[in-house]
C-alpha cells in the first residue's frame, strides 16, 4: 500500500504568543516549531499499517519554505520512505491554495490511502483533507480515532458524542485523523540516522491565488483583576448578594 | 570550529598524548596564551545541530512520558519498562561509533544530551555515563576489532549494560595502590581475576565491566606489578555483588561492591597491552569528566530555574522575592557561573573533537568548576524556596542531594586540582632542571642558558596577550592575559623555592591550580562571547545577556586569581598547619570552649 501523509509545522502551543507588529500573523521570535499534533498521529498511523503489512511505503509531504526540512526529517526518522517538499515562501492561509499545490503533486502519483491529521494545531480550519479529497475526486472520511484496511477497502471509527460510528469506503481515499489512534513513536537515533540517508525532494509549490487573508489578529481581552469581598463568615451575605446581582450566576 | 562527526563518525578515537600535544591550561603555567586552541568558539554544524535537536525532542518526549525523578529517588531502582524504553531510543549508543551500531556524536553532542539527562534525572545520567562516558569507552578507544564487535553492537543496543571497575578499599584517587590481581593461566589462555572493587555504579544492572586489575610482569628478572584492564562479562563464575548501598543521592542508579574470585577472563579479553592499564583509566576518565561538567551545568540551569519561577511570584513585603536584591544577586552570580560552566565544557569538547589536542587539565577543570558551581548554586535555589526548599515535596532537597556526588566522584575535586597543579609545573620544572644542569657546566650548555635567558627576557618584555577577544572585551581580556604572566612567574618562584618538594605542597598546589582553572574559564567565557559578538555582527546590544555573564565572570575569576597568587607570598599556612595537626592529634576539632572546661 502507498500512503501519502500530508504533514504542517506549527509553532509549539505551550508558549505565550504575541501578535507582530502587522497584526496579521503572530510574532515568530523564540518560536519553537514541531509537526502538528493531529499530523503526528496520522504519521503514526500510516507507520502502524505499513509495518503490519510488511511491505508499502509512507511518504511524507510538507507545503512551505526550507525549515519544513526539518519536520520532514521528523517524520523520516520516525519511519516513513521519502519525503516531499512543495516549496514555497511561506504558507498561505487559504486552505484551498494548500489544498490545489498538494492535490496537484497528489494527484499525479497512485496513493492507495492520502492522510491528513484532523486539523492543524496552529490555524484549526480543518478544510485542507477534505478540499484535497474533492480537488481529486476521491471519498473522505474525517477525524477517524481508528482505522482499518483489508484487501483495499477500508472501516474509520469516527467518534461522536455519547457514541461511535463505523464507516466503510473504498481505496483509494481520504482520511483525516483524530487522536487517540495511536500515540506518535519519538524518533530513535538509528532513525536519526537513518534519516539522513532517505530521499527528500524539493518541487516548488503549485499554488493558485489565495482568496482568503488574514486581516487582523487580537489577542484575548485581559481578564480584570478579582475583588475581595471581605474576610471570614461576615463576608458570605455579601458575596452571596454580589453574585446573584452582579455576576448573576446564583439564582 | 564546525565539525561533522555525528554525520560522518571519526574512525579515530578522541584522544591525544599529553607528551606530543599542546595543551592550553599547561601552557598557561609557562605564561603563554594559546590562542588558537581556545578561539574560534566551537559551533555546531547546521546537519549536526539539528540531530542533536532530534536527539533532544526524542529524549524530553521520552522522558514525559518514562522518567519520575521522585519516584526513582524514593525507590531507589530505576522500572524495567524505563529501563527498555530508554534502550529503545538508542541513547546507550550515543557515542559508540555508527559501525558498532552506535549513534557515533562528537563530544559537543554526547556531552548536551548528558547535560539534559542530568538535569531530568541525575540519577539516570549516572546509569547512562557510567555505561558509556566510562564503562564501554575503554572498548570504544582501545578495544580490538573483534572485541568491538562482540560486545559493542550490544552496549549500544542497551542489551550489556556496561560498568566501570577502578576503585577498591584500599585505592581511590590513588589507583597505584591496587590490589586486585590478574594471573596467567598455566595453559596461557586465560587469566584468573581475583579482587573487589567499590562503589560501581552499575553493578546490578551491567552486563559487562570493564575493569583494573595488576598483573606480574617480569623485567628483566624482577617481578613487577603492572596495572592491566579487561573487559569481563558479568555472568562470569566467581563474580558476585555486595548489597545496594544506600546513598544521599542519585539512589536509582544502582551502586554496590563487585567481588570477584577466582574468575576466568580469556586473554583475548584484556583490553589493551598489559602494564597499560592505568594509563587507559586515565585516558577514559579524562573525557569521561565532561559529562559531570556538562551535567552539573545544565543541572544547576535547571533547578535555579524553578527557583526563580517561585521567586518571581512569591511576595513577601509586598514585593516578588526576586525583586530583593539578595535574592538577585544569587541569580546573576549562578547566571555567570553557568554561563562559565557551559562555555568551558563546550570550549573543551571542541578540543576532544579536533583531536590532537591534550585536554587532560581541561576536562578535569570542567569538572571541578561546573561540580562546585552547581552544588552552590543547587543550595542557592534550595535557599531562595525558603521553607519550601526543605520540603521533600518540592523538588528541591533532592536536587541538593543528587548533585553533591559530583564533586566525589571519577577523581575527587581535590585529587583533580593537584593534577592539574603538578602537570601544570612538569614542563616549567623541566626548563628550570635544565638551567640548573646547565648552570653546573656553563661551558657546555651555553645554548640551554641562553634559551632560558631569551625566554625570561621575552617575558619580561613581551607579557602575553589575548589578540582574537572582541574589543568590547578588551578589559577583560587584559585583565586576564595580565594573570597569565602573574601565573607563570608564581609558578617560577614556586619551583624555585620548593623545587620537588612541591609534590607534598598541596597549599600551593591548590592556589595554583585555583588560579589556572579560573583563567581557563575567564578565557573560555572570553570566547564564547567574542563569537556571540561576531554573530549578531558586532551588535552589541543584541548580546547584552552574553556580555554580562562573560564580563562578571571574568572579573569574579580575575580577583580570585590575584588573590590565590598573592596567598602564595602572603598567607596563614603555617598556622593552617598547626591548627590541623593539632585537631587530629586531639582527635578534636577546636580548642575546648569555656563551658566545656
Amino acid at each position: 500500500m502507498r500512503i501519502a501523509v500530508c504533514i504542517k509545522r506549527v509553532p509549539d502551543m505551550d508558549v505565550k504568543f504575541r501578535i507582530a507588529g502587522h497584526a496579521k500573523g503572530v510574532d515568530e521570535t523564540g518560536l519553537k516549531y514541531d509537526m502538528a499534533d493531529f499530523d503526528g498521529y496520522a504519521v503514526e498511523a500510516a507507520l502502524q499499517m505499513m509495518e503490519k503489512e510488511g511491505a508499502g511505503e509512507v511518504v511524507v509531504v510538507s507545503l512551505g519554505p526550507d525549515a519544513v526540512q526539518e519536520t520532514l526529517r521528523k517524520a523520516l526518522s520516525m519511519g516513513a520512505t521519502s519525503a516531499i517538499q512543495l516549496k514555497c515562501d511561506e504558507v498561505p492561509f487559504d486552505g484551498f491554495a494548500v489544498a490545489s499545490a498538494l492535490a496537484s503533486e497528489l494527484g499525479g502519483a497512485t496513493y492507495d490511502l492520502i492522510m491528513f491529521g484532523r486539523m492543524s494545531t496552529d490555524n484549526a480550519n480543518g478544510v485542507v483533507g477534505p478540499m484535497v479529497a474533492e480537488l481529486l475526486g476521491l471519498p473522505v472520511v474525517t477525524a477517524c480515532s481508528k482505522l482499518e484496511i483489508v484487501a483495499g477497502r477500508g472501516t474509520a471509527r469516527r467518534e461522536l458524542e455519547g457514541g461511535a460510528e463505523f464507516v466503510a469506503f473504498d481505496l483509494p481515499a481520504v482520511v483525516t485523523i483524530d487522536e487517540g489512534i495511536a500515540r506518535p513513536r519519538y524518533p530513535s537515533l538509528k532513525g536519526i540516522m537513518a534519516a539522513k540517508k532517505k530521499p527528500l525532494a524539493t518541487k516548488p509549490a503549485n499554488l493558485p491565488e489565495p482568496r482568503l487573508v488574514i486581516a487582523r489578529m487580537d489577542l484575548p481581552p485581559e481578564r480584570k483583576a478579582g475583588r475581595i469581598v471581605g474576610e471570614g463568615a461576615a463576608a458570605v451575605p455579601e458575596l452571596v448578594r454580589l453574585l446573584q446581582q452582579e455576576a448573576k450566576v446564583l439564582a | 570550529m564546525t565539525n561533522v562527526a555525528a554525520t560522518s563518525p571519526a574512525s579515530e578515537p578522541h584522544l591525544a598524548a599529553p607528551d606530543e600535544h599542546p595543551s592550553f591550561i599547561k601552557g598557561l603555567f609557562l605564561g603563554e596564551i594559546r590562542e588558537d586552541l581556545v578561539f574560534p568558539f566551537p559551533s555546531l554544524s547546521t546537519a549536526e545541530s539539528e540531530s542533536l535537536m532530534a536527539i533532544l525532542d526524542s529524549f524530553r518526549a521520552f522522558a514525559a512520558d518514562h522518567v519520575d525523578t521522585r519516584r526513582h529517588d524514593r525507590e531507589g531502582r530505576f522500572s524495567e519498562e524505563m529501563r527498555s524504553a530508554f534502550h529503545s531510543i538508542g541513547l546507550m549508543g550515543l557515542n559508540i561509533p555508527e559501525a558498532y551500531g552506535g549513534f557515533g556524536a562528537s563530544a559537543a553532542v554526547f556531552n548536551r544530551v548528558f547535560g539534559e539527562i542530568g538535569a531530568t534525572d541525575p540519577a539516570l545520567a549516572v546509569y547512562f555515563g557510567a555505561h558509556q562516558s566510562i564503562g564501554c569507552k575503554g572498548l570504544v578507544l582501545f578495544g580490538t576489532e573483534e572485541q568491538k564487535q562482540r560486545y559493542l553492537p550490544r552496549c549500544a543496543s542497551g542489551d550489556l549494560v556496561a560498568a566501570f571497575c577502578l576503585t577498591e578499599t584500599g585505592s581511590g584517587s590513588d589507583a597505584q595502590a591496587m590490589r586486585a590481581t590478574a594471573t596467567l593461566g598455566e595453559d596461557g589462555s586465560h587469566y584468573l581475576l581475583n579482587g573487589t572493587k567499590i562503589w560501581i555504579s552499575n553493578a546490578g544492572y551491567a552486563g559487562l565491566f570493564t575493569v583494573f586489575a595488576k598483573v606480574a610482569v617480569n623485567v628483566s628478572g624482577t617481578w613487577k606489578e603492572k596495572v592491566t584492564a579487561f573487559v569481563v562479562e558479568a555472568d562470569s563464575p566467581g563474580i558476585s555483588l555486595g548489597k545496594i548501598e544506600g546513598k544521599m543521592g542519585i539512589k536509582a542508579s544502582d551502586t554496590r561492591a563487585v567481588h570477584f574470585e577466582n574468575v576466568r577472563v580469556p586473554v583475548e579479553n584484556r583490553l589493551g597491552e598489559v602494564g597499560l592499564g592505568f594509563k587507559i583509566a586515565l585516558e577514559i576518565l579524562n573525557s569521561g569528566r565532561l559529562g559531570l561538567a556538562s551535567g552539573s551545568a545544565r543541572g544547576m540551569r535547571h533547578i535555579m530555574n524553578e527557583a526563580i519561577a517561585y521567586a518571581g511570584q512569591r511576595e513577601q513585603f509586598g514585593q516578588p522575592v526576586a525583586s530583593f536584591e539578595m535574592i538577585r544577586r544569587k541569580i546573576a552570580l549562578a547566571a555567570a557561573e553557568c554561563y562559565a560552566a557551559d562555555a568551558a565544557w563546550m570550549l573543551t569538547a571542541g578540543m576532544v573533537d579536533r583531536g590532537g589536542i591534550d585536554f587532560s587539565l581541561e576536562t578535569a577543570t570542567c569538572k571541578v568548576f561546573a561540580s562546585e558551581a552547581s552544588y552552590r548554586v543547587t543550595n542557592d535555589a534550595l535557599q531562595m524556596a525558603g521553607g519550601l526548599g526543605y520540603s521533600t515535596e518540592f523538588p528541591y532537597e533532592q536536587a541538593v542531594r543528587d548533585s553533591r556526588i559530583m564533586l566525589i566522584f571519577e577523581g575527587t575535586n581535590e585529587v583533580l586540582r593537584a593534577l592539574v597543579a603538578l602537570m601544570g609545573l612538569q614542563q616549567p620544572g623541566e626548563r628550570l632542571k635544565a638551567l640548573g644542569q646547565a648552570l653546573q657546566d656553563p661551558i657546555h650548555s651555553l645554548g640551554a642558558i641562553g634559551s632560558y635567558l631569551a625566554g625570561r627576557a621575552r617575558n619580561t618584555i613581551d607579557r602575553p596577550d589575548f589578540t582574537r577577544v572582541h574589543e568590547v572585551l578588551e578589559d577583560e581580556a587584559r585583565l586576564i592575559a595580565g594573570q597569565v604572566y602573574a601565573l607563570a612567574r608564581a609558578v617560577e618562584s614556586a619551583l624555585r623555592k620548593y623545587g620537588k618538594r612541591i609534590i607534598h605542597r598541596q597549599y600551593v598546589q591548590e592556589r595554583l591550580a585555583n588560579a589556572a582553572m579560573d583563567i581557563f574559564l575567564a578565557t573560555a567565557t572570553l570566547s564564547r562571547a567574542t563569537a556571540e559578538v561576531e554573530r549578531a555582527n558586532g551588535d552589541v546590544a543584541a548580546v547584552a545577556a552574553e556580555l554580562d555573564c562573560a564580563r562578571v565572570f571574568s572579573h569574579m575569576a580575575y580577583r580570585r586569581t590575584r588573590r590565590n597568587l598573592r596567598a602564595l607570598r602572603t598567607n596563614q599556612d603555617a598556622r593552617l598547619d598547626a591548627i590541623a595537626e593539632r585537631a587530629v592529634e586531639a582527635g578534636d576539632l577546636a580548642p575546648p570552649a569555656p563551658t566545656d572546661r
